[in-house]
């Protein structure tokens, strides 16, 4: 690990039921808002309104479908920033996503149009929205990012495994600055799985952990973070930098939407990202969990986390963010990354909204904390664990 | 009433509105003679998705590479009408 | 860093199961093209495709029940197995956290689509149980591959279209020379799909006789499906328990044209980026390139940027270095097909021998290439780039080496 460069979080951007723009992402989550709506039927987190006009303009966006949307309204607060990040590499901006689903609604309807209007009358403009990488070739072409363009898919822990792709290529030589994130849409198909699936909270409310909870919300957003390369924090212009300090990838055999009950590919996930970033379990000073509200899915999270801190678990601050956003896919991971980075700069984990547990430390307030590292946890079901440490380096 | 002159000027309403939708302007915008590609900016997808429109409008069927050549919205109407009087000629 | 070795391939093709058929055919100029039968395509304006046929994955799925997964999994499945026992790698349980799989995919597995609108149609939503929905996101592909072979490494999927394959290999091997993992298994699998078929008839893009790259008179692609695993290890694993070795992996590059969401960009800026990248990243300059597996879907404009963007990288050299494309036999393949060119590029580094691209009768002056036409040839090639372009604008190139014993 000596000699290789770190990988540092940068500027970032968010579209989220909580807010579009860092600010009042963190404003909203920091308030204990919840974006789980149950006005129109089974409880989702999907963003009301959202109207990519406002931030966007009205060109350009006839082609784009909502996943796109969502990704360019994030990528947009990146890089329209008066000082936009910049490449060095001749290849120019590179962007990798993480995303569960692509842009379902467009393979729904095209193949939907198919079987409506006949094969011969379906819409040539709609094909290319119907490869599941579609956001990032739209965003690509719409922001001229000839840099590094790829997307990676692994359920709910997308988003993060996206950061662990950016920052495994900055570890070995492959790019000093590279956007990271994810992205998925609240298509029509996927809340009828999700309602199927039985996976919904009947009671409209997203509780991780609790012993009452029966269910989530399925949300939708996109988050990009700017990673950058350097030797080490004095490097970096930022008082407080955060840097990707370690992660890991396991998988659990299971069916493909279930949860290992050993929680083993999770415990080990956790495990490998702290020996990674060559630290302790007894250095993480804060939590931001995948936890989602679902029956076994926290029932294993929370096992993982007993194993990996054992005794000390009931005095490390945890936060569940879901239980703000719901269960937004492939942008969950990038969420929490962004949250991990935030309480790291705050010394303050964001509140969990309706907390209830008598085994974690959670609360629905705000918790502060003395630390330098926070873990950050997408456990995903269909057994794919990610796991990242961020480290906060504090200049003298 | 001469239905063909309706029908023509129906038409190329019809294009106009359709190839104001791929670009992203105003029907007004669109005129007569400007060239699809170079002028009005159509590339060769775009141009098939209005190809796909008007063929399922008229319920004609126009080939890929007739199209492709068609230089502006008067040679477009003229494609268009001389299918729909051939498609009706073979009803 | 380490230095990653592929030990093992597994095909899963409409010329050949195995790498053996598969390289008998492939190097034989067998076309793997017929009419379509998995659907009608009578509605299309196009009715060729690459279908697998003849072949049964479910004898390969033996720790899962094979009912509820989609074609294209079944096929990873397969595709998986044939590659572990290529390598005569038993892999041990200790190890289970270091073994990891990344695939390709452009689909994922569209026959729920499909499924799920038919049901739409039909107004009977009987078979939209709890089971059915989990079988669509596409992570389910390595999923089943890790279940199946007990693998609890990182698993995931690279859903870049049609350059997913190359792009899952790359990154299977940078997460080998990172010393995060030990054995990766990396490849792609796309099953034929009503949807990508519909999608590319309608574009006017399917050709209407025969895939013919390079050609003067090529009409365009043929959809194809079907899968490859490559088994990657640290090289020095590989030499400690005597493997085969086919090649190595040197390294990748993954580029954006940010142009056109489906056709590339005229001058092939991406593809020129992906390609430098690659060799850049592999330590290898561009004259040490002496074989290039094509992209070659066999479309008028995916072929002269091709042939624009070799001749940007090698200059004067790129009329002379052989570039061939296996699409002429296995038609496109879409998130296998870049996996599948990795494939038949480690036997060509192993054996010598380059496939042809055939079909071929006249060379088109836009496209000055010597593209290997129509018979294998024996070349001896020590580098070569993997090419592969997809919708979305992704270009990807992967370079892999010839291996050489040590000497004493």
């Amino acid at each position: 690990m000596s000699g290789r460069p770190r990988a540092f979080l940068a500027q970032s951007g968010v579209a989220s039921v909580l807010g579009i723009g860092v600010d009042e992402f963190e404003a909203s989550l920091y308030a204990g808002r919840s974006g789980v709506r149950t006005d129109a039927g089974p409880a989702t987190a999907g963003i009301a309104d959202f109207d990519p006009r406002e931030h966007l303009g009205k060109k350009g966006l006839r082609s784009l479908d909502r996943a796109a949307r969502l990704l360019c309204v994030a990528l947009n607060q990146i890089l329209s920033d008066p000082v936009p990040p910049k490449s060095d590499d001749s290849d120019g901006l590179g962007l990798v996503c993480g995303t569960m689903l692509g842009g379902l609604d467009s393979i729904v309807s095209f193949d939907w149009s198919g079987l409506s209007d006949g094969v011969k009358y379906v819409n040539p403009g709609a094909f290319p929205n119907t490869v599941i990488n579609s956001a990032v070739g739209q965003a690509a072409i719409r922001f001229g990012l000839t840099g590094v363009n790829s997307t990676l898919s692994a359920g709910a822990s997308s988003g993060l495994y996206a950061m662990h792709y950016a920052a495994e290529l900055i570890r070995m030589g492959g790019a000093r600055l590279i956007m990271a994130g994810g992205v998925d849409e609240l298509s029509d198909a996927a809340l009828d799985a999700y309602t199927r699936m039985g996976l919904i909270s009947p009671r409209g409310v997203v509780s991780p952990f609790a012993n009452d909870r029966d269910g989530t919300a399925p949300g939708e957003g996109a988050a990009v973070c700017v990673l950058l390369a350097a030797e080490d924090a004095s490097a970096v212009d930022d008082a407080a930098p955060v840097e990707l300090a370690g992660w890991a990838a396991t998988h659990d055999p299971c069916e493909p939407s279930g949860y290992d009950p050993q929680a083993r590919g999770a415990a080990e996930a956790i495990r490998r990202a702290l020996a990674d970033a060559g630290i302790a379990a007894e250095d993480v000073a804060c939590v931001v969990s995948s936890a989602s509200g679902s029956p076994t899915g926290d029932a294993m999270e929370e096992l993982a986390l007993a194993e990996v801190f054992g005794g000390r678990l009931g005095e490390i601050p945890i936060c569940c963010p879901k239980a703000a956003h719901g269960e937004a896919m492939g942008a969950s991971g990038a969420f929490a990354a962004l949250i991990g980075a935030l309480a790291l700069k705050r010394q303050e984990l964001p509140p969990t909204r309706g907390a209830s547990s008598t085994s974690l430390c959670l609360s629905d307030q705000p918790q502060s904390f003395e630390g330098k590292h926070a873990l950050v946890t997408a456990l995903s079901c269909g057994g794919e664990n990610g796991a990242l440490i961020q480290k906060i380096w504090t200049k003298n | 009433m001469d239905t063909a002159v309706v029908t023509e000027d129906h038409v190329r309403e019809e294009l106009k509105r359709l190839i104001a939708e791929v670009t992203e302007c105003e029907p007004e915008e669109v005129s007569d003679t400007a060239e699809l590609e170079e002028e009005l900016g159509i590339d060769s997808l775009m141009a098939l998705e209005v190809m796909v429109a008007v063929d399922k409008k008229y319920k004609i069927d126009i080939p890929e590479e007739e199209f492709a050549a068609l230089k502006n919205v008067n040679e477009a109407v003229a494609a268009v009408m001389r299918h729909m009087t051939g498609a009706a000629s073979a009803a | 860093m380490e230095r990653v070795a592929i030990t093992g391939l597994g095909l899963v093709t409409s010329i050949g199961i195995g790498r053996a058929d598969f390289w008998s055919a492939l190097t034989a100029g067998r076309s793997g093209i017929s009419r379509v039968e998995s659907f009608d395509p009578s509605a299309y304006s196009a009715e060729l495709g690459g279908e697998v046929r003849g072949f049964d994955p479910d004898p390969y799925i033996r720790r899962q029940s094979g009912e509820q997964m989609g074609r294209a999994s079944r096929l990873a499945i397969a595709a998986a197995r044939l590659a572990l026992d290529d390598a005569r790698l038993v892999l041990s349980p200790e190890d289970a956290a270091e073994h990891g799989v990344v695939m390709g995919t452009t689909s994922g597995e569209p026959r729920l689509i499909e499924q799920y609108n038919d049901t739409r149609q039909a107004e009977d939503s009987s078979a939209l149980t709890p089971e059915f929905f989990p079988q669509y996101p596409c992570q389910v592909i390595p999923a089943r591959i890790a279940r199946e072979l007990e693998l609890r490494g990182p698993s995931l999927t690279i859903p870049t279209a049609c350059a997913a394959g190359a792009v899952a290999i790359g990154y299977g091997c940078d997460l080998l020379r990172s010393g995060r993992t030990k054995m990766m298994l990396c490849g792609g699998a796309d099953a034929f799909s009503r949807i990508t078929y519909m999608g590319f008839a309608r574009l006017g893009a399917i050709a209407p006789e025969r895939c013919r790259p390079f050609d003067r008179n090529r009409e365009g692609m043929i959809p194809g499906e079907g899968a490859a695993v490559l088994v990657l290890e640290r090289l020095s694993d590989a030499q400690a328990r005597g493997a085969k070795i086919y090649a190595e992996t040197l390294g990748y590059g993954v580029r954006g044209d940010a142009h056109h969401m489906t056709a590339g960009h005229p001058e092939g800026r991406g593809a020129v980026a992906a390609m430098r990248a690659a060799l850049r990243g592999s330590g290898v300059e561009p004259d040490e390139v002496d074989y290039v597996s094509a992209h070659g879907t066999g479309t008028r404009s995916n072929d002269r940027m091709e042939s624009v963007a070799l001749h940007e990288l090698l200059g004067e050299r790129a009329a002379r270095v052989p570039i061939s494309s296996i699409k002429s036999m296995l038609g496109h393949t879409m998130g296998a097909a870049s996996a599948i060119e990795a494939a038949a590029c480690c036997l060509a580094l192993d054996t010598g021998v380059i496939a042809p691209t055939i079909n071929f009768e006249e060379p088109d002056p836009e496209c000055p290439v010597d593209c290997v036409p129509n018979q294998a040839r024996q070349a001896g090639p020590k580098i070569v780039l993997n090419n592969a372009y997809a919708f979305g604008g992704v270009n990807a190139s992967l370079c892999l080496r010839r291996y050489e014993e040590p000497s004493a």
